[in-house]
Parts: C-alpha cells; sequence; structure tokens
C-alpha cells in the first residue's frame, strides 16, 4: 500500500477495480494518505459485495424474446379476453401496441391508440375501421381492450385512466406480481429484473451491458471474407449496423474477440453508427493464432474473463456455444438475443 | 439568524457520468454554472421503479473537486448513509420510470459556508 503507484490506469488489485483514466482516478491513491487509501478499499469492497448482489439479482430475472411475446399474448392473454364483447383494441404506446395489434387481428376489431391528450383514437386507414379486412366491419356497443405488454406498477395505464371511457378492460401479456395495479386480465406474472428483447437497448439496464460486437452490433464477417484480409477490412469498415441494437444509453463496454489491429476501424465505425461505450476490449494481435486453433473458447474465454472483472451486470453474445461458456466461467447472467 | 449553508441549486437532472470512482465527471442536462470547487452534492437513492416518493435507500454525498464547463463537473465520493459504499451518481435511481429504465436520481447543491460567528460590540 506504501507503494501504491500505479504506472497507467487499468485494473487496480488493492482496490478490486478498475482505475479510469479520465477521471485520473489511477493516480488518486498517489495523493491520498495511507488511511484515505484503506478507507477506499472498504468502500469498493462495499460496492463489490452490493454489485455482486445486484449482479446476482439477474440471474434470477428473465429475458423475453419478441416472439415469446406474441406466443404468451396468443397463448395465456387471448383466450381470457377473446369472448368479451368488445369494440375495439387499444394499445398503449409504443410496446403496449405490440401485443394490442396482434390481438386486434386475431379477433378481427378495429385498432385504438392514444393522441397527445391520451384520448382514445381509431385508427383508419383504408376503411373507417382499419384496413381492406375491416370493409364489411360494423360497430357495436361493447367496451375497449386497453393492452400493454407489461405492467410494472401500472403507472402507464393510470396515468391515462381518466381519459377512457368507463366501458374499457384492461390488460397487459405480463404483470409485476408486486404491482399495485392489477389489470383486470393478464397472461402470466413476470418478476423483476425482466429483460425484454423489443426495448432491450432502449432501455437504461443496457448501462449495466458488456456486448460482444459481431453478431450483436452487426451481422457476423462472412466465411469468405475471413480468409482474405484485404475483403476483411472491407467489410468491417463498411458493414451496415443491426439498427435494432443501437443502444439508446452508453453501455459499459464492448468485449470482441475482434483482433486490437483492428481498432482504428472499429472505433470509427462504432463513432459513425452513435455507438457509445464505457470501454472497447479486443483480442490481443499477438495471440491470434491462440485463437484460431479454438476460436470458440479462446473468445469465450476471454470475454468471460473482461466480464468476471467488470462491475457489468449482463453481457449479451451472438454465439450460443460462446454464451454457454461465459455464463459458466464468470457466473454472471449471459443473453443470447437469438437464442 | 445565522445560516451555515446555502442551496445553489436542486433537483439538477444527471445526463451522464463516466470514471471508475472515487471520483466521476458527471455531464448534467442543464448549467450548474454557479457551482464551486468544493460544494457539497447530495443525491437520494431509492429503489428502481418503486416510485419518487419511496423510501430513501440510501443518501449519497459528494464533493465538488472538480469544474470542467457550465454542465460538466468532476464529483468525489464521500459517504452514504446506508453504507453501500462507493457508487456511479449516474447508479442511484431516483425510484421514478420503470425497472427497465429506471431514471437517474438528480443532485442538489450546498455550499457550506463554514461556522457562524458573533460578534460584540460595545
Amino acid at each position: 500500500m506504501e507503494q501504491c503507484k500505479c504506472a497507467t490506469a487499468g485494473f487496480c488489485e488493492f482496490f478490486g477495480q478498475e482505475m479510469t483514466y479520465d477521471p485520473p482516478n489511477w493516480q488518486w491513491c498517489q495523493s491520498a494518505t495511507p488511511d484515505k487509501r484503506l478507507w477506499y478499499k472498504e468502500q469498493c469492497e462495499k460496492k463489490q459485495i452490493r454489485k455482486a448482489k445486484e449482479s446476482n439479482t439477474f440471474l434470477a430475472g428473465e429475458y423475453i424474446t419478441s416472439s415469446q411475446l406474441i406466443k404468451d399474448c396468443r397463448d395465456l392473454l387471448l383466450p381470457q379476453v377473446a369472448k368479451l364483447n368488445l369494440r375495439g383494441v387499444l394499445g398503449i404506446p409504443r410496446s403496449g401496441l405490440l401485443p394490442a395489434s396482434m390481438i386486434a387481428m386475431w379477433l378481427n376489431l378495429p385498432m385504438y391508440s392514444l393522441d397527445r391528450v391520451n384520448s382514445p383514437q381509431l385508427l383508419s386507414a383504408a376503411t373507417k375501421f382499419g384496413g381492406i379486412r375491416m370493409l364489411e366491419h360494423t360497430e357495436n356497443d361493447g367496451g375497449l381492450l386497453v393492452v400493454d405488454d407489461t405492467v410494472y406498477n401500472g403507472t402507464a395505464m393510470k396515468n391515462f385512466a381518466p381519459r377512457i371511457p368507463e366501458d374499457t378492460y384492461t390488460c397487459s401479456v405480463y404483470v409485476r406480481p408486486e404491482s399495485e395495479f392489477k389489470p383486470d386480465f393478464y397472461g402470466r406474472e413476470l418478476n423483476a429484473p425482466h429483460l425484454l428483447e423489443w426495448n432491450l437497448f432502449n432501455c437504461t439496464y443496457i448501462e449495466y451491458a458488456l456486448l460482444d460486437f459481431d453478431g450483436i452490433l452487426s451481422p457476423n464477417v462472412p466465411y469468405d471474407k475471413c480468409i482474405n484480409e484485404e475483403s476483411y477490412i472491407d467489410y468491417i469498415t463498411n458493414v451496415e449496423p443491426f439498427y435494432h441494437r443501437i443502444p439508446k444509453t452508453k453501455c459499459r463496454g464492448i468485449v470482441t474477440a475482434r483482433l486490437e489491429k483492428y481498432r482504428d476501424i472499429t472505433e470509427e465505425w462504432l463513432d459513425r453508427h452513435g455507438v457509445r461505450y464505457d470501454s472497447l476490449i479486443m483480442y490481443p494481435t499477438e495471440k491470434e493464432e491462440i485463437r484460431d486453433k479454438n476460436h470458440i473458447q479462446e473468445a469465450a474465454n476471454f470475454k468471460a474473463k473482461h466480464f468476471s472483472a467488470s462491475s457489468a451486470h449482463f453481457f449479451i453474445e451472438s454465439e450460443l456455444p460462446e454464451a454457454v461458456i461465459i455464463r459458466r466461467e464468470s457466473g454472471k447472467f449471459v443473453i443470447c438475443p437469438e437464442d | 439568524m445565522a445560516r451555515n449553508t446555502v442551496r445553489i441549486y436542486t433537483n439538477i437532472a444527471v445526463s451522464s457520468c463516466s470514471g471508475s470512482g472515487p471520483a466521476y465527471t458527471i455531464n448534467y442536462g442543464s448549467s450548474v454554472a454557479n457551482v464551486q470547487v468544493g460544494d457539497v452534492v447530495t443525491v437520494y437513492k431509492r429503489a428502481a421503479g418503486a416510485g419518487g416518493s419511496s423510501t430513501i435507500v440510501s443518501t449519497y454525498t459528494y464533493h465538488v473537486t472538480g469544474i470542467t464547463d457550465s454542465d460538466t463537473l468532476t464529483l468525489t465520493y464521500v459517504s452514504d448513509t446506508d453504507g453501500d459504499g462507493d457508487d456511479s451518481p449516474c447508479d442511484l435511481p431516483s425510484g421514478t420510470g420503470s425497472s427497465g429504465s429506471p431514471n437517474k436520481a438528480p443532485h442538489t447543491f450546498d455550499r457550506n459556508l463554514g461556522s457562524a460567528f458573533l460578534m460584540f460590540v460595545e
């Protein structure tokens, strides 16, 4: 501790965490007294215990894919609402429109949404009640089915409840068991924390995530591009991103088995596509041969090592075999969006 | 009545943070140009998604240790009432929002004026 003088920013064994370059936390201890260093070490230990607990809660959490949402909506919610006398289905913007539009189509009912003052508006298109499939539809005096994807506390539904006519039924595909508000119908209970594919990159949970690069932010590099360096560089320079996975906020970091020698191209690509991140960790170029002898195991070990050392709560990995290894090695929550 | 502290700003929204701790660089959603180095920042941490008037889990205190520009400061962790240890101001939820998209707890700035004193004049 007396010789607490790191030569550079990076992981500090004494504090058990990364000490950043900016602000210059790696230099903080050089001017701190021994008592102050011990005090901060205690704070770091408390932080690490708390973060481990928070991270463990994710292990008890659930990841819901978009296809699972539609399936649960069809199998669990639809049977409960199908026999109601309904004049239409209203989706709560935005994600409530997903199950609402499915229910409206399955039951062949008009679709409603909310205007800027939260008043229900019939969505007309080719015909008064929607598309040409609604040409023969006649209005009835039934109730309005108000649909959301999830109810956490019921805030969204309660916010516009005064604007909704009395003859309404509320429903959601998922509801948190502790929610103060319970809709009239729901598919099933869903504990927190839960991660939802349709807004995963659009919610602040992403600030606690480490992301794989190829296969998550952009399509995997095709094999025929990998065997020629010129075409590989051309591909990773110009590949289009997965636009549905551009994080809304800054993610904790990107950990990739892409080689360090492609850092400039990679950073330029991330900047060009508006991807914000705390750190970009790339595979050491000098170990390329080792990586390529056993790519899945080596890439996964590399990612697991950095995931374990980080305060990130979960890792988003594109390849299932790697995801399994990262989960096993890190003991932390790993999401494989396609599986 | 003498006063030992003055309130500089109340409930200033946080845009982004960086840094590992104990120091963090914080970018605010509005100007904090009246802040000085040494001012005290108080942040009320609540459970994510539990509501803005839910129980305070811990009250975090930071010191302003650097000023970059009118909306960017360096804060250094001082203490928290629950003994949870150092944490980034961006990881402290306000209780509003949802568990999936918790809002960051806003910051309140105070300045310690030092001990008050009395002057006796004959």
